[in-house]
């Protein structure tokens, strides 16, 4: 295509004349006023509630929620157990700090 | 009647006020939205919506600007949104063919004939306005609201909310666009 092609279609729409809008067009918009005036308000929500945008968008939310809780309860479970053991290091170290094992207790008895 | 009276009118909610806001200016929001979607059946849609966006929210107009900016205004983003919203789908079928789930024949849609092109000038302008297809949305709009509509490049400039130098500019570039997107084309 030459220049001159070119220049002749960019001003093809030199003294065009503006589309009218087709012949019902009023009587049409009007009925969609109405019927949007007329879908009950939940219904409007779940149109909203399932675009796949919300859903996804929800559905993430909560993996990550899960993945947070997760975490959480397992970071919570190694503190307990960490705990748990420091515990039964320090009654370890006091039991034989004070000499106080079963067969020291019986045999102390025994001597008794 | 008096556009502040109209306006007034409009935000009382008289019926009346709506009927004659709606018969002075549903061509002018149509032919827009036909420049930009290029299709009749989605430009009716849209520009339903356009009127049905004025009549929900015409309480916020605070008539700052002409009634008409504000309808171009509207106008102008219900037709991108809808293009955007349509460029989404056709992505999405890509991905939905490749998973094999195909329900529809697609095929590239035919050449658009502007009703309002002289007879003469018809095979040019439908080269013209699918080449505006491929346009950035600034110099799509732009380009539309100047050749289609017919606005001046201050109009232009009110409607985008942005300076008259942009407007030249998008223009400017439009055509620099338009000319290689014409010469690509046998």
């Amino acid at each position: 295509m030459n220049n001159k092609e070119i220049d002749d279609i960019l001003n093809s729409l030199d003294g065009m004349s503006k589309a009218e809008a087709p012949f019902f067009f009023q009587t049409r918009l009007l009925a969609r006023l109405q019927q949007r005036q007329s879908i009950p308000i939940w219904q409007s929500w779940g149109a909203f509630l399932a675009q796949p945008a919300f859903a996804i968008g929800t559905l993430s939310l909560f993996l990550v929620l899960n993945m947070v809780a997760i975490n959480k309860m397992v970071k919570n479970k190694t503190a307990a157990t960490n705990e748990t053991a420091d515990k039964q290091a320090t009654l370890q170290n006091f039991v034989e700090e004070y000499d106080l094992s079963t067969a020291t207790i019986y045999s102390d008895a025994k001597n008794n | 009647m008096d556009e502040p009276i109209l306006i007034q009118q409009l935000q009382q909610g008289e019926g009346q006020a709506f009927t004659q806001l709606v018969s002075a200016y549903q061509h002018i929001v149509f032919n827009t939205v036909l420049g930009i979607l290029q299709n009749r059946e989605d430009a009716e849609d849209v520009a339903q919506e356009v009127f049905v966006q004025v009549y929900q929210s015409i309480g916020q107009f605070k008539g700052e600007s002409k009634l008409s900016t504000w309808l171009y205004r509207i106008a102008v983003t219900k037709s991108l949104d809808w293009q955007r919203r349509k460029s989404r789908k056709k992505r999405f079928a890509v991905v939905e063919s490749f998973f094999g789930i195909v329900d529809t024949i697609r095929h590239d849609p035919p050449e658009f004939h502007h009703p309002g092109v002289a007879i003469e000038n018809k095979e040019k302008a439908a080269l013209l306005f699918k080449a505006m297809m491929a346009l950035p949305e600034n110099q799509k709009v732009a380009f539309t609201l100047n050749k289609v509509e017919g606005l001046s490049y201050q109009e232009i400039a009110e409607v985008m909310q942005v300076t008259v130098a942009s407007v030249e500019a998008f223009l400017h570039r439009a055509k620099q666009n338009l000319r290689k997107e014409l010469a690509g084309m046998r």
